[in-house]
């Protein structure tokens, strides 16, 4: 999975692309987890280009949603794929993580 | 690997992470060449990844050598994978299972729970021959409701 970090007007943008499954979660989860602790605390997951995202995928997200609130910052998820977002339907953790259609949406909000 | 017919097709992979999305993207090609798009394709391919996520993580035991044999069976109005492995103690999931609360945020426990809510059976066999098969049966949104 390829990850880029964009950090700006006060937001820690992580655009993913591939997929998010148990080879690629860890590594998304370390590199989120050195920001967070660094001392930054809004962040956004831009899922635009994860067209698969299983259980594993999931459970880290839900893990660093988690540490962000306990720190009490903010994680919101943006432009989630129709397949991707069948599994936050089926677990209804989509009424746990804000999310925007897009990136921008997130920002002005 | 016992079962024979049209549409059948045979993939061997080593138990990790990279062979596992191999696997997936191969199992996406064909059902997708066979006509299955939409909701079922993402249904389908995300049971298959879960469960085969699960026999990478539990029955080969992090091992990342371990051979793993998938069948696949494409039918207009159904898909029918066979994961097969060696280990000593196979991936069977849970008949029943409750999914964790979404307002518990939990960290694990999704993947059985998604796996029966993906496909319409899951059955898993210890073969005579000292080998584990898990049994999935995806059948089509439309066949579904010609049966109902």
């Amino acid at each position: 999975m390829n990850i880029e970090i964009e950090t700006k007007d006060g937001w820690t943008v992580f655009h993913l692309d591939g997929d998010l499954d148990s080879g690629s979660s860890a590594e998304m989860q370390s590199r989120f987890m050195k920001l967070l602790e660094s001392g930054q605390n809004s962040f956004l997951v831009n899922l635009e280009k994860v067209n698969y995202l299983d259980s594993s995928g999931l459970a880290a997200l839900v893990k660093l949603y988690k540490e962000v609130r306990t720190r009490g910052g903010s994680l919101a998820l943006c432009a989630v794929q129709r397949d991707a977002m069948k599994i936050f339907q089926l677990t209804r953790l989509d009424k746990i993580f804000t999310i925007y259609p897009d990136a921008a949406s997130a920002k002005a909000a | 690997m016992t079962s024979n017919g049209p549409g059948l097709k045979s993939l061997r992979i080593q138990s990790d992470h990279e062979e596992a999305r191999r696997a997936r993207h191969w199992v996406k090609q064909h059902i997708t060449a066979a006509g299955f798009s939409g909701e079922d394709r993402a249904e389908c391919v995300l049971a298959f990844g879960e469960a085969l996520s699960n026999v990478v993580r539990h029955a080969c035991d992090g091992r990342p050598d371990e051979p793993i044999d998938i069948e696949l069976q494409v039918r207009p109005d159904q898909v029918r994978i066979v994961i097969r492995d060696g280990a000593p103690r196979g991936f069977n999931p849970p008949r029943e299972i409750k999914a964790p609360a979404a307002e518990d945020l939990a960290e694990g426990g999704y993947g059985v729970h998604l796996i029966q809510q993906l496909v319409d059976e899951v059955r898993y066999l210890r073969t005579g021959d000292g080998f584990n098969e898990l049994h999935l049966l995806k059948r089509s949104g439309l066949s579904r409701r010609e049966a109902s």
